[in-house]
């Protein structure tokens, strides 16, 4: 069950970039936990993550971060936040310590706790002596583990990613995936993930924002989506010679079932109801068609994706 | 007996007081310095400001040398009315040390606007509790006090040594005039180069780009000036010679009067024409900063 108090609130929020529109009418929740931000390249995530911060303000409606407007009153809530750019250039000069021990100090820690909020965040994300190099001399996954530990080291109540994995190999990848979710599930803090990688939210996110063509396309908890989208069968036959698009006829007669879709001997049937499960299993005995395998497909968030944007 | 050592404290998340807006801007200041002077930096990030140091520092070691030998051991042979004159007087010291201010300015402004755009820092900083007008004081704050090291603190030494060897009249009070007409001469001059150089850097985000610029606006601005001065005698186009209207405001300020008369170039106008250029300057970093578009 969601908490009455979201941490972000955006209603109708609409942004262009000279005669581009880029956001149109998006509205969405984000409460505490770890949320997906999903969308294709260039769908307006980066630029909703920059509205959240204050970086620039929206031409209309309504966001509230913390409570209050970040573009107008910003400062109290940019300190509760931790934000990890997409980007990888940093200052090429400055050491990774020096950076993270800088942000900490930016978002209020006194020196002394921020040099130990900083060595902390960088074993945490698993920096060893790298983080006495300058950041230029750094490999891209370092600098990843760097963002990381800048957003998080002074203890923020959220963590805002904008493509973290951006760059990795599929073994730093995986880490940074776990670190994301131990942040939510350890250190409590919550994150908002900005992603066009699909496998990736429905692996750490609880709640997902689809947005796409400017709009809000689905938001909620993943659960609660994936439920919403149309339930299907999949149905695995014995191989015969004869075909099944009898057995799709016999399929589509019957009320419960919407659709079969055959592709060699497996079959994906749309329905309306359970009561399609006893359908399949008359019309198999009907046609004396053998099973190999029956049951509920399951659902990923790239089929709640695709609803979204189809 | 067992043993145990820990190899990691974990994750103590701070929950103490936070130090706002104003030790964002504090830490932000901090960070300029340490950027400009190189400090945890390679050698080659240090050299501009150790050039600009030795060139500052150097005739204020040298003058203070020949006030302690002439004063302590030459003492019986050189007067010191004969010692005063071969110093320099305030106004000429801040000639002699033109050429570190000038590239001082040239050099921190790029790296502290230019780079922040280029790296993506300007958006790190502007997520944190700063805004951008607090970003962008803090940055010229920074500039102004990078180029006081070398534009207020060697002048200061000198007439602090001055007045320790007995060589200035005036005693405590003419101390403290001299001392506003230091630190007034060094605001002055710091304070044109540091805004023309931050205006220049809000520009361009390449800081090769936003160096050139600034070095080749004041060498033209005063070779085009003098040129034309002295070729149709129009001297009133003086106060555009950029290069050398600071020194000569503080030469005004303190009743002297140097190569530029004052019948053809009134103390009023190049009042004017120092605030003007310092009004435009500002105006041109408020209006890119208020519409820039931090992407990233």
């Amino acid at each position: 069950m969601e908490p009455s108090l979201p941490l972000i609130s955006a209603a109708n929020l609409a942004k262009s970039y000279g005669s581009k529109p880029v956001l149109n009418d998006v509205s969405f929740q984000v409460f505490p936990g770890v949320t997906g931000l999903l969308g294709s390249n260039g769908a307006g995530k980066t630029t909703a993550l920059g509205m959240i911060l204050g970086l620039h303000n929206r031409d209309r409606g309504s966001l509230e971060v913390f409570g209050a407007d970040p573009w107008t009153a910003g400062v109290m809530a940019r300190e509760k936040i931790g934000y990890a750019p997409e980007h990888h250039t940093l200052s090429p000069t400055m050491a990774a310590s020096e950076f993270v021990q800088l942000v900490c100090e930016l978002h209020g820690l006194p020196k002394n706790e921020a040099l130990t909020a900083a060595n902390d965040a960088l074993s945490i994300v698993g920096l060893g002596e790298e983080r006495f190099r300058p950041m230029g001399s750094l490999s891209t996954g370092q600098r990843q583990r760097v963002k990381l530990a800048q957003a998080l080291g002074h203890n923020p109540e959220l963590v805002i990613l904008d493509e973290p994995t951006d760059g990795l190999d599929p073994g730093q990848r995986e880490t940074v995936l776990e670190l994301i979710k131990s942040l939510s599930h350890t250190h409590k803090i919550s994150v908002l993930l900005s992603s066009h990688l699909i496998e990736e939210v429905d692996e750490v996110c609880d709640s997902v924002i689809i947005i796409g063509d400017g709009r809000t396309l689905a938001s909620g908890s993943i659960e609660h989506l994936k439920n919403r989208v149309e339930q299907s069968i999949h149905l695995e036959l014995v191989p015969s010679d004869l075909g099944y698009s009898h057995f799709a006829e016999a399929l589509t007669a019957k009320p419960a079932i919407k659709d079969v879709a055959i592709d060699g001997n497996s079959l994906t049937i749309g329905v309306h109801s359970d009561q399609a499960f006893d359908d399949v299993r008359d019309v198999c005995a009907e046609t004396n068609s053998g099973i190999v395998s029956f049951g509920r497909r399951s659902l990923s968030l790239e089929d709640v994706f695709m609803e979204s944007m189809s | 007996m067992t043993s145990a050592n820990i190899y990691s404290q974990g994750f103590r998340p701070y929950e103490g007081v936070r130090t706002g807006h104003k030790g964002a801007a504090k830490a932000l200041f901090k960070q300029s310095l340490r950027n400009v002077f190189g400090i945890n930096r390679k050698f080659r990030n240090k050299v501009v400001p150790i050039l600009a140091l030795l060139l500052a520092y150097i005739p204020v070691i040298v003058f203070i040398a020949i006030v302690v030998l002439a004063s302590n051991i030459f003492g019986d042979l050189i007067s010191a009315d004969d010692v005063r004159d071969a110093l320099p007087s305030m106004t000429e010291f801040f000639g002699w040390i033109r050429t570190p201010i000038f590239l001082l300015a040239g050099f921190a402004g790029p790296l502290l606007l230019s780079d922040d755009r280029r790296d993506g820092m300007l958006g790190v900083y502007l997520s944190s509790p700063l805004t951008r007008t607090s970003y962008v004081l803090t940055k010229f704050l920074s500039t102004l006090t990078i180029v006081l090291t070398v534009c207020f603190i060697p002048p200061l030494i000198l007439l602090v040594s001055l007045y320790v060897q007995g060589l200035e009249d005036g005693g405590i009070v003419g101390f403290f005039a001299s001392l506003f007409e230091t630190a007034a001469g060094a605001l002055i001059i710091g304070g044109f180069y540091s805004v023309i150089s931050l205006a220049i850097s809000s520009v361009s985000d390449r800081k090769s780009v936003s160096w050139t610029s600034y070095f080749i606006a004041l060498l033209i601005s005063a070779s085009v000036v003098e040129s034309v001065a002295d070729a149709t005698e129009a001297t009133w186009v003086r106060p555009f010679n950029f290069l050398d209207l600071p020194n000569e405001l503080v030469r005004r300020l303190a009743g002297e009067t140097g190569d530029w008369s004052v019948a053809d170039n009134p103390t009023s106008i190049l009042w004017l024409t120092w605030l003007g250029v310092i009004a435009l300057c500002c105006g041109l970093i408020w209006n890119r900063y208020s519409k820039l578009l931090v992407r990233r």
